[in-house]
């Protein structure tokens, strides 16, 4: 009968996990909690970007280039035609209990001004809409 | 030793150390379904720039008030009887921010709770311009819209004398 073996384990430390393994561990864990989300309503002005619009240009051209107005606002006998398209990012973080949001919202703005005989006189445009930022409440917007 | 201690032993030597936490944890996953506690800040447009505004006086036109702020967010005519009556012209930003807390009881067969607690401003900073039949500016001001009233009449602007 040969003798009987024992084997035994070493008493170790268990071996520290790496930094950037907890780091990435961390970050795996916290991925499933963000959320983006893109909202736009109505379709870009792009038109008013590329056609120059002179003041004189009837009414029906201005509409034939850029479409119909998202509203018309009667200035006594004359008129002024909105055109509106918007983009809202959103960005949040969800914790356990704690969820955080941010809510950015810009929008391109085209009014066209006309006189009484449908003429346009002034072209008013703002487009901002490409300022519109995914960020979390704590991050500083411009 | 007494009874209660040798079970407190008991327990020690059954669970693993990180049982409380593990407890803990669980605890928290599950009040997640009654309760939330939320922090949402909204930024709609920004203000026109302080330079611009500093350069608005009575008597600029309609063009150049446009050069300077671009395009307005609302026009409005101020009456509707007299033609010749002016036009107010907005600039509308929104920035807000807010933490809302929510505790709800989801019992099926019993009575069911909910709060909710809710901490923003409710009122909208805008730039207005009054214009004159002949597109000449009248005057300017900052003023507050509540925000049922954005579009709609401008008897519920409130004046204030803040961003």
């Amino acid at each position: 009968m040969g003798a009987r073996m024992s084997y035994a384990r070493p008493m170790t430390k268990p071996r520290p996990v790496p930094a950037c393994a907890s780091a990435a561990l961390l970050g795996l864990l916290l991925l499933p909690a963000c959320f983006f989300a893109r909202t736009r309503v109505n379709e870009p002005v792009e038109a008013a970007r590329e056609v120059n619009l002179p003041p004189g240009t009837p009414a029906a051209e201005v509409v034939a280039i850029l479409g119909a107005p998202q509203q018309v606002v009667e200035i006594g006998n004359r008129s002024a035609y909105r055109y509106e398209y918007a983009q809202t990012k959103r960005a949040g973080l969800s914790l356990i209990v704690l969820t955080m949001i941010n809510e950015d919202t810009r929008t391109d703005r085209v009014w066209a001004f006309f006189d009484e005989e449908d003429r346009l006189t002034h072209l008013a445009t703002s487009f901002e809409s490409d300022g519109t930022r995914y960020k979390l409440p704590f991050q500083r917007v411009e | 030793m007494s009874s209660k201690r040798t079970a407190r032993k008991a327990l020690k030597d059954v669970a693993p150390k990180g049982v409380a936490w593990s407890a803990l944890g669980l605890t928290l996953a599950a009040l997640t379904g009654c309760g939330e506690l939320r922090y949402t800040r909204i930024l709609v447009q920004r203000p026109p720039a302080s330079a611009a505004v500093e350069l608005l006086v009575p008597g600029l036109n309609l063009q150049q008030c446009i050069d300077l702020l671009g395009a307005p967010n609302l026009v409005q005519q101020l009456a509707n009887d007299d033609p010749e009556t002016g036009y107010l012209c907005s600039w509308i930003w929104f920035k807000d921010a807010g933490y809302s807390v929510q505790v709800s009881s989801p019992i099926d067969s019993g009575p069911s709770a909910s709060i909710t607690y809710a901490s923003s401003q409710q009122r909208v900073p805008s730039l207005q311009l009054q214009f004159d039949y002949q597109d000449n500016l009248l005057r300017f001001e900052r003023a507050y819209l509540q925000p049922e009233g954005l579009g709609a009449d401008i008897d519920r602007i409130v004046i204030g004398d803040d961003d």
